[in-house]
């Protein structure tokens, strides 16, 4: 089955779905090591910030890694593939219920019935 | 006798009048020579120069009672002579925040890095300086005093030899010591408004500092590339 990282899409940005569909495989990866795995032909500065924008919504970690006389961060995801998608379920669901409540709740019990 | 009369009666006496005009003279006399020579301790003659007609108009209020015409008068009174002695504690202490503190709590925030290849251009252009690093994504590099800091997103979008033009660039400033220049300048805007309209000699130490990278790399396309990178 083709994987769909374009279901992130609402979540995530194109780019951000493309680095994390990188990172999750490979575990741990240096920002030029995303770029030239990525598909699309984004700038390195664009990798950057995007590995920065993930690590600020605590998607991803990342360390300082020391070698050839420089350092660089080293990336890698905080959760594997389905942990994160049962987050974003979680989340969203946790949101709907903030925000319509008993509606929401009993929406969800009449469609769990159902199925 | 309140502040608004102390200040007509200060106003309008020749010999004092004649005391401001001549300090604030002297003042702009102080701001033109820096702007010309690029002196720091210019700024600070043009600060004293400018700040002196006030500490001599302070010193002509009188607050005692039997002076002033009631007790909101000789509040406000006092209340302007407690002002303006407070602007040597308030501008001392901006100074030290400043100047002295700063670079401390930016080392706090950044960790000491030591790279091999930045000895070799402390060596090669014999500049004294420490290096620490920053950790953000952010590609930021600025000189504190004799520290420069670098963030990780640096090392992370430019080459070596990029990289090595940016730390030339920065180690100018310590030589220079443009930070204190930087600062002074600030400090002193801050206190004066007629600094207000100088424009700033920034612009000049950034190309002074581009300029001293491309003669030691003897090229210019790493200052430039960097540059179009950062």
């Amino acid at each position: 089955m083709k994987e769909k990282v374009a279901d992130f899409n609402s979540l995530l940005s194109p780019l951000e779905g493309d680095v994390l569909k990188v990172l999750w495989p490979d575990k741990q990866l240096r920002v030029r090591e995303i770029h030239q795995k990525l598909k699309s032909k984004a700038a390195l500065s664009s990798v950057a910030v995007i590995c920065d924008r993930l690590h600020d919504q605590g998607i991803v970690a990342r360390k300082i890694e020391t070698a050839r006389g420089g350092v660089r961060y080293v990336y890698y995801p905080t959760q594997d593939k389905s942990a994160f998608e049962k987050t974003v379920v979680e989340q969203t669901v946790n949101k709907l219920i903030e925000t319509f409540g008993s509606n929401a709740v009993s929406y969800f019990n009449d469609r769990f019935k159902k199925r | 006798m309140g502040i608004f009369e102390s200040a007509i009666t200060f106003a309008t006496d020749p010999a004092k009048m004649l005391v401001v005009v001549v300090s604030m003279l002297l003042g702009m006399a102080a701001l033109l020579a820096w702007k010309k020579y690029n002196k720091t301790w210019l700024l600070y003659t043009h600060l004293l120069f400018v700040l002196s007609p006030l500490f001599y108009f302070a010193l002509s209020i009188n607050c005692s009672m039997s002076m002033v015409n009631g007790l909101l008068s000789w509040c406000t009174a006092l209340l302007a002579k407690f002002v303006i002695y407070g602007v040597p504690p308030l501008m001392a202490g901006i100074f030290i925040a400043g100047y002295a503190l700063l670079p401390h709590a930016y080392k706090r925030l950044a960790k000491p890095l030591s790279l091999k290849s930045f000895k070799e251009l402390c060596n090669i252009t014999n500049i004294k300086a420490d290096l620490f690093l920053i950790d953000k994504a952010k590609p930021v590099a600025f000189t504190l005093r004799n520290k420069i800091f670098i963030s990780v997103g640096m090392f992370e979008l430019l080459s070596k030899k990029e990289l090595e033009a940016v730390l030339l660039h920065e180690l100018y400033h310590v030589k220079s010591r443009a930070s204190w220049g930087k600062f002074s300048s600030s400090f002193v805007r801050l206190f004066s408004p007629i600094a207000w309209f100088s424009a700033c000699s920034v612009e000049k130490e950034e190309h002074s500092a581009d300029a001293f990278a491309v003669r030691m790399q003897k090229t210019s396309s790493y200052v430039k590339s960097a540059k179009l990178k950062v």
